[in-house]
Formats: C-alpha cells, structure tokens, sequence
C-alpha cells in the first residue's frame, strides 16, 4: 500500500513538472532561433523575382533562380539570374564555410569562364536594391544578443518583439534588429533594421507567410527605407521546393559554367 | 567545303549521341542581341585644315542563342550562331554578309564525368584579356584586337572530357582538325607591319613571286590535344596545363629559285608560303580573394615556336624587277625564320566596391629566349593594363577606361567609354579607342587607326 502510495506520489510529480516546462516561457534567444531555423530544410530551390522600384520611380525587375543545399562544411547556394535579358546566364557560386571567409564564384556567359571574387561586403547593396547582402543570406541567431521587448498584435497574429543586438565578434551592417515573430508559427512577420547609431534605416515586411511541405514559408517580402516615399524593393518567391534531391554537381564551377 | 562539311556531319552525330539522355528536353530557352557597332577613324595622315572622318565599320550583327537541357541537366545542347552585316567591305564578299556558327555543342554531364562534342570555344587561364594558357582556340583578327578577346575567338570542333572528384577536375580536349586565325586583309588598316612588307614583295613584283596559304592536311599528325588539372586548394583556384598542337598564328618560309631561264619562260623564282607549325606549351595559373580584393597570375613556357626573320630592306626599296632578282638570288639558301622557346606571365590584382568602382591592375611579360637581332619581334614586351570602371544613376550609367602602355617599347593604348542602360535591355556606348607609339611597336603601329565609336544593344 505504501509502495503504491509513493508511486502515486512520483506519477503525478513527474507529470506537474513536465507540465510545467511544456508551458514554460521561451528565452529570447529560443524564439530568434525557432524562427531562424524555421525554413531551415536540407535543400531548397525557389524562384525569386526582385522589383526595385528607385525614389525618382524607376523600375527594374531581377529574376534568378536559387539552388541551396546544407553540407556539413556550411551552406552551398547557387544562383542564376534568368531577367533582365542583359543578366541572363549569369551565376553565382557561394559556399559558406564554417569559421572562414565564404568563396564566391561569378560566371558571365560572355566571358565563358567563372572566377573566384571577393566575398561581398555585408554592407554592400544586393543588385543596386534595398536590399544588403546580409539580407540575403541566412541570420546565425548566435552572433547575437536577444532581448524580448513585448508581445503583440500585427497583421492579426500574436507576436513575440524581439530586439537583436549583433555580438562585438560579429561584423553585422546595422547596429540592432527588431523582429516581430508569430507566436504560433514562429514566422518572422516584420523587421526593424537600424544603423549604428540607433535610427530606423528599412523596414521589411513578410506580407505573404504559407505552410508548403510543412515548412512556414515567405512568399513575398517588401523592404522600405525610412523616409521612402516611392523608393522599395519587393521580392517574390514562386516554385518553391524542399528537401529534393539536388545533386552536389550543381555546387561545383563545371555547373556554374554550363550554361 | 568537303573538310567543313565532314566537320559539321561527324561532330553533329557526336553531340547528337552524347547528348542522348537529354533527347526530352525539358527546358529549351532561346536568347540573343541585335547590334550595331559604327567607328569613326580619325585620319591623322595629311590633314588639310581640319580632320577627316572616315567610317571605318558599320557592323550590324544579330546574334542568336539556343539552350536545351533535360530535367536533370545530365543531357545539354547549346548553339550560337549569328548573322553580320558590314557595307564597308570587312568581309570581302559580294553581300558584306557573314553568318557562323560560333559554338553548337551537345554535352552529357554528371558527379564524376563530363563529356561533350562539337564547335566550342574555351576559356583558360585567370588572368584578364592577356591569358598565356589559354592557347585552344584561334581568332578573328580583322579588327586587330580592337574586339573584346571573348568576341575575337573562334570555335574549334572538339571533344571534350572532364573527370571530377571533390573539389579537383582532370579535362582534356582534341581537336581533330586545325583551324587557323583570321588575318586581316591586304587592304586592311589593320594590317600588322610584318605582314605588310610581305604583301608588298609580292605586289612589287607579281611575275615572278608566287604568295600560297599551305593548311595541314586532316590527320591525326596536326591533330592538337590540351590537357588542364585544375581545382581549389584552403581558397587558392589554381590550374596547371599542357599543350600539344597547331600554332594557329601562321609563319611564313620563302623558297628562293633565283633560275634566269626559269623566270624568262615565265617562272617563279620567289615561293613564299604561309605555313602553320606544331609547338607545345607548359604552364599555370591561380586565382584568390583576400579582403576586398582579388589576386591572380597566369604564365606558360612554349617550346619551339617559329619566329620570322627581319627582311633584308633592300628587297623592299627596288622597283626594277632585274634589280630584285639580283638581291634574291644573293638570298638563296638563306632562311626567313627560326625557331625559338619563349615564356609569357601575367600578374594582377583588382578590387570592387559594391557595383560602383572597380579597379583591375596587371601586368603581362613576354621573352624570346636564345634571342638575335634578326628576328624580327622584339626580345623583351612588358605591358602594364588598366582597368576602371564606375556606375551612375542606380547603375544605369557605366564610366570606364581601359588602358595598356609597354614599359618596354613606350607604345600603348586607351579605351575610354561611356554607357547606358535606357532600358534594361537596351544600351548604347560611346567611346574611342587611341594608339601611340613608334611605327614598329604593337600598339604604335595603328597609330593612324585611333577612332571613335558607338554601340547600340538590345538583348532579348
């Protein structure tokens, strides 16, 4: 009887503290990084179209198609652009390498060769847009200190605000990060970026989140400069696939050049 | 046109067959330019009060490009062909039309293998316009270099192989049949000196110098084979090289049957031959990034090249045709040419700020070994090249320049330019090209062909 008492006893204490951590808040850091990692799948080929739209009301569209693949070494990526006509056959090479510089390779059709170029400044715009290269690459929650700010409503859902602050270590473009991540999904609905002296540089707004193979995807971004009035820069993802068979052959110069 | 044909028919079936896994094409897309290229020449010889303007090219050419490739990308086919107009007589035909195929290839690509066939033009080499290993294919010299390298180079039928593992590739390539450059034409501006006083001995006297271009006949002997290692090392492209085959730079040999009795029944007595030759060339180059810059180099050492004696300038000052026997048969026996190992290098650096500036420094050398007075190219080239290029108005315009200057021979070149993109398809440049330096330098020798230019493009 006692014995039966005592594992009552336990039974029920395990279950309240399993409980307990199940309800448990998420630090900061824990919701930057479930919504870093939550496209994070081990290949992903997309469609992007890039529209830059410049403050005298110029536009110019981009079209390029993206391969990516995650590898012990780091993420490989290859992007050709298909539009405008002049760009057409262009392609870029990245292998991300953990710990050291990533290496670049450009190929120009014209040229009919690809070569090695300086891995791009972070800071550097991506195709004259709004856009930074830092932009375009995927945020390693680690090279930051988070801080939850508040929760709240936008684009009706429940929101985690989420303040980032890039590490002395790391060479980041702006001085801190806002992030509004959906409390269900942990979608990033909006970012704040600022400059190191703390002002509003851009806001990039997440206008289009859906569910594809089981992964919360983005389907259309919009990033503003502060105090645009027409200037912005949209990019819209089509034919998105995860977790196909991308063979590593795509990820080496003899694929970047036969084009 | 049996020789062309046979080229056409058996690499046609090649690529066809290699390119088998690739028969449903899933992805055909189809591309081009249209464009039109005028150059003013800026006439500096005998100027009456004010310049002379002479339209030196008026080249229209429409440029179509076809890709194919199955769903895998194990099977590809690529063409390129295109179609050029110019009234002002470049291409020495009754229409001034020109159409080539520049490359048709079929290709079956995998990890470890790659295998293609057909008309291709290669790229070697790291370094910038000037590549010592890039030795494959010949070029289109009419404009001199005037034209982008890229644009200058021929496709050469071919097979091609690559064997691939991690980050490393072994490739080697054959080209059964021997394609020469394209030389400029008699009457061209841009014909070099060297070539000039040999057409002049001909025209000086016609009755009795005969002028003949002997190609190598298709067989595996004049066959050229090159061969590239080539990968990345930490962050060091790198490639090492080897080349066996046909100069496609053509030398020329005189055969001097100096026969009174011969040339009063109407013979010959001078036979100059335009030949092609075999050499090898070994070689390398690298290519890194470090910071915001790039570093690379390139060089090659080739054995055996032929090189053309000086000609005696007396045979080129007589106008009575006995005198000229005369001297000739005090030629005979003589040679116009030998053969000498020579190396070449290059080395550069360039740096880039986002897509506004860039900045591309190099330097290229060249050395004759075992060197004489009688050759008739100098021992010693080295040029120093210059490139900067910077956009405007959300990268719609693009300001550069492009120079060359020899630190040997004090000849050089410029290529300033302005272009713009008035839609993202279409651009039109204007710019100019300038030469100077002394008559029998590289650059010195066109120094009557500075001109201006204009280029309207639209790709599609």
């Amino acid at each position: 009887m006692k014995i039966r008492i005592i594992s009552a006893v336990a039974a029920v204490t395990i279950l309240v503290v399993l409980s307990s951590a199940a309800f448990a808040e998420l630090t900061a850091y824990q919701i930057a990084k479930k919504a870093a990692d939550m496209d994070k799948t081990k290949t992903k080929t997309a469609t992007l179209t890039m529209t830059v739209i410049t403050e005298k009301g110029n536009k110019r569209t981009y079209k390029f198609k993206l391969w990516q693949k995650e590898t012990p070494k780091g993420t490989q990526k290859l992007v050709r652009f298909l539009e405008p006509a002049d760009s057409n056959g262009t392609g870029l090479l990245t292998q991300e390498r953990k710990g050291a510089e990533d290496l670049q390779w450009l190929f120009l059709p014209s040229r009919k060769a690809s070569r090695q170029i300086a891995a791009a400044d972070r800071s550097e715009q991506f195709m004259g847009s709004d856009l930074f290269m830092e932009d375009m690459g995927t945020l390693n929650p680690d090279n930051f200190d988070h801080k939850l700010l508040e929760k709240t409503n936008f684009d009706g859902a429940e929101c985690y605000v989420i303040e980032s602050t890039p590490k002395p270590t790391y060479n980041s473009a702006y001085g801190k990060t806002k992030i509004w991540v959906d409390q269900q999904t942990f979608a990033t609905r909006k970012i704040e970026l600022y400059n190191k002296s703390g002002t509003l540089w851009k806001t990039a707004h997440n206008t289009s989140i859906e569910q594809i193979s089981g992964v919360w995807t983005y389907r259309n971004l919009e990033m503003i400069k502060a105090g645009a009035k027409v200037g912005k820069t949209t990019l819209d993802l089509a034919d998105i696939q995860y977790n196909t068979d991308i063979p590593d052959r795509y990820f080496t110069k003899e694929f970047l050049e036969s084009y | 046109m049996i020789r062309t044909g046979l080229h056409i028919l058996f690499f046609a079936i090649m690529a066809a067959v290699i390119a088998f896994p690739a028969a449903v094409m899933a992805e055909v897309l189809f591309g081009g330019s249209i464009s039109n290229q005028m150059r003013v020449r800026l006439l500096q010889e005998d100027m009456p009060k004010g310049y002379d303007w002479d339209i030196s090219t008026l080249l229209t050419t429409v440029d179509f490009v076809a890709r194919a490739s199955n769903e895998e990308r194990t099977g590809r086919m690529f063409l390129d062909m295109d179609f050029r107009y110019d009234p002002t007589g470049v291409f020495k035909n009754e229409n001034d039309i020109e159409w080539r195929i520049k490359e048709a290839y079929g290709g079956y690509y995998s990890t470890y293998f790659t295998l293609e066939a057909g008309k291709k033009i290669y790229s070697w080499g790291k370094a910038d316009e000037f590549n010592p290993t890039d030795l494959i294919n010949p070029e289109d010299l009419r404009w001199f270099i005037t034209m982008d390298r890229p644009d200058r180079k021929i496709g050469v039928y071919s097979v091609n192989m690559i064997l691939s593992y991690q980050k490393f590739s072994w490739q080697a390539v054959a080209v059964p049949v021997f394609t020469p450059d394209i030389l400029p034409a008699r009457d061209s501006q841009w014909l070099p000196w060297q070539l000039e006083e040999l057409y002049q001995i001909q025209e000086a006297f016609p009755q009795y110098v005969e002028f003949r271009q002997v190609l190598p006949k298709i067989n595996i002997h004049n066959a050229s084979v090159a061969t590239r290692f080539y990968g990345t090392l930490g962050k060091v492209d790198f490639e090492a090289m080897y080349y066996n085959g046909m100069d496609p730079l053509p030398t020329f040999d005189a055969k001097i049957d100096a026969n009174a009795e011969k040339l009063i029944q109407g013979g010959k007595a001078l036979f100059i031959r335009q030949e092609y030759q075999r050499y090898q060339a070994a070689g390398g180059s690298f290519n890194f990034t470090q910071g915001g810059f790039g570093f690379r180099g390139e060089g090659a050492y080739y054995s055996r090249r032929y090189w053309m004696h000086d000609l005696d300038p007396s045979l080129l000052e007589v106008t009575d045709p006995l005198k000229g026997y005369e001297i000739l048969k005090d030629m005979q026996g003589q040679s116009w040419r030998s053969k000498r190992d020579n190396w070449s290098a290059a080395g550069g650096f360039d740096w880039r700020k986002g897509t506004t500036l860039y900045l591309n420094f190099q330097y290229v050398h060249t050395q004759i070994l075992d060197y004489k007075n009688i050759l008739i190219d100098q021992q010693n080239e080295g040029i120093v090249t210059a490139k900067i290029q910077t956009t405007w108005l959300d990268e719609d315009l693009e300001v550069g320049f492009n120079g060359a200057f020899n630190v040997w021979h004090y000849d050089w070149l410029a290529k300033p330019y302005v272009r713009f993109k008035f839609t993202p398809d279409f651009s039109g440049e204007l710019g100019a090209q300038i030469f100077g330096g002394a008559w029998d330098t590289r650059f010195g020798d066109m120094n009557y062909n500075d001109f201006l230019y204009t280029i309207f493009s639209y790709k599609f």
